[in-house]
């Protein structure tokens, strides 16, 4: 098992923005290690999420290539990246993206239900993962019914009880307040130190990029900066 | 925020119809799929109900047209008491001087005297029973198609020339050229005996004509019948079936006591009640549409003023007043009611425009259902003021209704907790 | 993708929106209690017409003598063995008539008419309209019978009454006109004019004796089946050689048009309707689908696959056609049960008679138009999620990220 997860190379994007040409990633050369904790930062329009999307299969990158855990991203079909997506990864969104008419625990069962986890398991590792994360009292409740703290925690609930390879966060905190962000961040922090889960956010918030361990900063598409001192 | 937010007025002392209006029209594109979608729904409804009205409007005219032309004339005039029994002898005394009276009337075309008989028709070795239809050829013709359906042989010119149905004459085994005796009974017993040849064969395409129809010469059959100057119908064309009605009152009034006018809708009573059952079923078909598209707006005004909640509630924060939000409401129906019936009303204008000329063919199968019923087998659709006004008002009436049913929850809106539904 | 997480998705989501979809699933149910009703009405209406036309002395099937069609005429007839009876197996036979028709001349002491004079066996006639009819004074005692049932209308017509005598004239098996007196026994209501005036009955062997003749000049067989199944006409058709075997179709072109064109008159409707119920239905779901963009996205973002995407859309759909059109079905159903009387067209009488039908109109509700309504519907329910669906594959897993 090699130690890369994540092997960016050459990896260019472009968007048509009102049919004006908008370089979002010029050429980035970018390796993600098993068990890092990376922050992307940089202003809005720096690249940032477009490299976040690029990783997560969710965007193809008009040159270079995009190898997850040893997958080349750039010879999947759709089919084949939702796949790598359910098995693989787990994403944490912005504004959370509960499903609304789901309970918390059925939200954080239900990318078990897509993997096809029987019944009996996925309610246990779905309760004893919310009770870890505080929210057992909650697990009935529908999104709408809980803070926003809470569904944060519930989404990443839902992102890491399948166990992923690697999880990515855009803007994790954004719709947080200080004290909430800090509980996330810890939470973030504890998962990637006990089990070593592979963590990148992208995010212009200076609390995740202090938890974070190597900070990646981005301007007009290129990488500047590459901090990854504090991961010693 | 949204566009139509910036077009509101900063005094509500200028606020206007005008400008509601424009906000309404606005926002109607703001969700352009959902406006196509349910203006299509009314264009759709609109474009079905007023082609098969303008459809059913062409087709009883030309059954109208087509039955009273056929033989019975657009108005009939009879003794009363034939029309009760049909005895031979109650007959219209002086006919002749009647006919000219009603002839002199404004609105009569034509008018063709009858005399009706039952007699025994032999051939050489055949009998069967007829009926003798004794007529004035001119007349007959300038009133009722009767005669156009004579496809083999002539019209009967003189006293001892007859023109027999088809059926009859296979039954009777005779053609034209052939001679038939008529024995019958006169008006005062005695036997009316007439020997006649054939110079013609009718067939009408009516079974009850084709087996017993017999065509002479009027004078002719008055003469062997034992009549006078004495009718049994006068079958009367006016200038316009739609005013037959009136027609038939005025002549009403100028005949003797005697003597019933009926118009054509008591002659033929069948063919009314036809055009009434078949008008019913069609209203129950429009009906259902309208009520169908008719939900389909509400549903469209029930999703638009829940997304709107967050829209409405700032309305409400900066002092609009409920009512004058479901008058925004009502006017975006009004517009989608007005894209709808444009383009419905538009496809089936120029649908039926199109077809006024060449008609709609209905096929094989329908040309022996439609002889049946007096239709003819290429069917025109006709313009009515009901046909153009009935099908966009109702859905008018409803698509207003459809918006204000959710509209009015607006009156219960909260403006802070509006503002922060999502 | 488990069918079960669809299904509680699909569920959950229609229920969220409870207004809408209840106004939805109102539609859906008038539409398709609007087609039932209208179907069972059309069917009745159709085989209404259909038994009338065969119970017009017509039968599924007729055997006839060559020519007779063209000649109505006693010379155009053929014996028949006394013991003669259809080869068929009882289930499948309601019953078979022999009869002499031809054209006649009645006469009463004041009026001439031109009649069909009908021999029958009144024993027979249960498969044709005279022997269900209502009388007054008496019906034909036995095929032996020397007196006459004529209609209502021929009795008004003819100034005459029960009781009273007619003279018949009618054409012999030699060629000469034959002469006789006949009783009236009764006078039949056939609800009708038409067939009152046309129809004269009397014993077949009455006339066969009149006429000098040991014929018959029809054979009217009636099935127990629907007549679209029969395929039996081949039967007589090898057992009569040498005459004309016709079915009802043949013999009534007109009722058998109308037949047709009562088959294509319930798909029609149902396509009106439905066409009238697909716009809601499609707006619905796609403002459904619009406002689950994030959602949507999340799911494709968290791996589920754009075929599964497009399985959730055609399953809500699917979902709420289904509800509906069980309770249509229902609700179309219930009205079928109110109007089992029957429709009374009455005071319509003589129009509905132009159409070949009786002035009761009894709904039919045929369980295989149901099944064809449910299973149409469903197929426009999907048919309806197609483009929402192709709207939610549509959604980039990115948009659920953007906001």
């Amino acid at each position: 098992m090699s130690d890369v997860v994540v092997r960016c190379s050459g990896v260019t994007r472009t968007y048509q923005d009102n049919a004006v040409p908008v370089v979002a990633l010029q050429g980035v050369d970018f390796v993600v290690k098993r068990g890092e904790f990376v922050s992307l930062a940089g202003p809005s329009g720096s690249g940032k999420t477009t490299l976040l999307n690029l990783i997560g299969g969710l965007d193809r990158p008009d040159s270079g290539t995009v190898e997850v855990d040893g997958v080349t991203l750039n010879d999947l079909s759709e089919s084949e990246l939702s796949d790598l997506r359910l098995h693989q990864m787990g994403f944490v969104f912005q504004s959370y993206n509960l499903i609304p008419v789901l309970s918390a625990q059925e939200n954080v069962e239900f990318i078990m239900q897509l993997q096809g986890v029987a019944a009996d398991e996925r309610r246990e590792r779905a309760s004893s993962l919310l009770k870890d994360l505080g929210l057992a009292s909650m697990a009935g409740r529908r999104p709408g019914e809980l803070s926003g703290g809470q569904q944060q925690r519930a989404a990443v609930a839902r992102a890491i009880v399948t166990n992923p390879v690697l999880l990515l966060a855009d803007e994790p905190s954004a719709n947080l307040d200080s004290g909430t962000t800090q509980e996330l961040l810890e939470l973030l922090r504890t998962l990637n130190e006990r089990q070593g889960v592979t963590i990148i956010t992208a995010t212009h918030d200076p609390m995740v990029m202090g938890y974070s361990k190597r900070q990646v900063n981005l301007r007009d598409g290129e990488i500047v900066e590459d901090n990854s001192s504090r991961a010693a | 925020m949204s566009e139509a937010v910036a077009e509101l007025p900063a005094q509500a002392s200028s606020w206007s119809g005008f400008r509601s209006a424009q906000i309404g029209w606005r926002n109607l594109w703001r969700n352009k799929r959902r406006t196509w979608l349910t203006s299509g729904g009314i264009a759709f409804a609109i474009l079905l109900v007023m082609f098969s009205m303008a459809m059913q409007h062409g087709q009883y005219a030309a059954m109208m047209e087509n039955a009273t032309t056929l033989i019975s004339g657009h108005v009939q005039v009879q003794a009363t008491q034939y029309i009760d029994s049909e005895r031979f002898e109650h007959t219209i005394d002086e006919a002749s001087v009647l006919r000219r009276q009603l002839l002199a009337l404004p609105d009569v075309v034509a008018i063709a005297p009858r005399v009706e008989a039952f007699a025994l028709v032999s051939s050489d070795e055949r009998s069967f029973a007829a009926q003798i239809l004794g007529i004035d050829v001119a007349a007959e013709a300038a009133t009722v198609r009767l005669l156009d359906m004579i496809d083999d042989g002539r019209v009967p010119a003189g006293p001892d020339e007859a023109v027999i149905g088809e059926k009859l004459a296979r039954n009777l085994d005779v053609a034209v050229g052939g001679e038939l005796v008529i024995l019958g009974a006169q008006k005062h017993g005695g036997v009316a005996a007439l020997v006649v040849n054939v110079v013609g064969i009718i067939s009408s395409g009516m079974p009850d004509l084709d087996r017993s129809l017999l065509l002479m010469p009027i004078a002719a059959v008055q003469n062997a019948f034992g009549l006078g100057d004495e009718v049994h119908t006068l079958a009367i064309r006016i200038a316009s079936l739609e005013d037959s009605a009136a027609v038939t009152k005025q002549l009403a009034s100028r005949v003797p006591a005697d003597i019933t006018v009926r118009n054509w809708n008591e002659v033929l009573p069948g063919l009314e009640q036809a055009i009434e059952v078949d008008r019913l079923g069609g209203l129950i078909m429009y009906g259902l549409i309208i009520i169908l598209v008719t939900f389909s707006v509400v549903n469209t005004f029930i999703m638009l003023v829940f997304e709107r909640t967050r829209e409405f509630g700032m309305l409400l924060a900066i002092g609009m007043r409920p009512f004058g939000i479901v008058g925004l409401v009502l006017w975006e129906a009004f517009f989608v009611w007005l894209v709808g019936a444009a383009i419905g009303a538009g496809i089936a204008i120029a649908i039926i425009l199109g077809l006024a000329d060449v008609g709609l063919y209905m096929g094989e199968a329908m040309e022996a259902m439609a002889a049946q019923y007096y239709m003819p087998p290429r069917l025109y659709p006709a313009f009515t003021t009901e046909v153009l006004l009935v099908s966009p008002l109702i859905l008018l009436l409803g698509t207003q209704l459809a918006a204000l049913i959710p509209a009015l929850r607006i009156r219960r809106l909260r403006p802070v907790e509006a503002l922060r539904s999502e | 993708m488990p069918l079960k997480l669809l299904l509680q998705l699909s569920q959950r989501n229609l229920f969220r929106h409870r207004r809408r979809n209840i106004m939805l699933l109102l539609a859906i149910c008038v539409a398709v209690a609007g087609v039932t009703v209208m179907n069972s009405l059309i069917r009745g209406f159709q085989y209404d017409m259909q038994e009338a036309a065969v119970a017009n002395l017509t039968g599924h099937v007729k055997i006839l003598a060559p020519g007779y069609l063209d000649d109505p005429n006693i010379e155009k007839s053929f014996a028949l063995a006394h013991d003669w009876q259809p080869d068929l197996p009882a289930d499948q036979l309601e019953g078979w008539a022999a009869r002499i028709r031809i054209p006649a001349v009645i006469m009463s002491e004041r009026e001439t008419r031109g009649i069909q004079f009908v021999g029958i066996d009144p024993a027979q006639e249960h498969i044709s309209f005279i022997g269900n009819a209502t009388y007054t004074g008496e019906r034909l005692a036995s095929a032996a019978d020397r007196r006459v049932v004529i209609g209502k209308e021929l009795a008004r017509q003819l100034e005459t009454a029960v009781g009273r005598r007619l003279v018949l004239i009618t054409q012999g098996l030699d060629g000469l006109n034959r002469e006789a007196g006949f009783r009236i026994a009764g006078t039949y209501d056939a609800e009708g004019t038409g067939l009152e005036k046309q129809f004269v009955f009397t014993g077949i062997t009455a006339l066969q004796a009149m006429l000098d003749a040991d014929v018959v000049t029809e054979v009217s067989i009636k099935f127990a089946s629907h007549p679209k199944e029969f395929s039996i006409k081949q039967v007589f058709v090898e057992f009569f050689t040498g005459l004309d075997v016709l079915d009802w179709q043949e013999l009534e072109p007109q009722a058998a048009a109308m037949f047709v064109f009562a088959d294509a008159a319930v798909f029609i409707w149902f396509l009106i309707m439905m066409g009238a119920l697909i716009f809601g239905l499609v707006n619905t779901l796609v403002t459904a689908v619009m406002e689950r963009v994030q959602e949507f996205g999340m799911l494709r973002a968290v791996g589920m696959r754009p075929g599964a995407v497009i399985a959730q859309v055609v399953l809500e759909s699917t979902l709420i056609m289904a509800v509906g059109i069980a309770i249509g079905l229902l609700l179309g159903w219930g009205f079928y049960l109110w109007l089992q009387d029957g429709i009374d067209l009455s005071q319509w009488a003589e129009g509905v008679e132009l159409a070949g039908m009786r002035s009761l109109l009894v709904p039919r509700l045929l369980v295989e138009d149901m099944v064809l309504v449910a299973g149409l519907s469903l197929v426009f329910g999907i048919l309806a999620a197609l483009y929402p669906a192709w709207r939610a594959v549509k959604i980039k897993p990115l948009e659920a990220l953007r906001r």
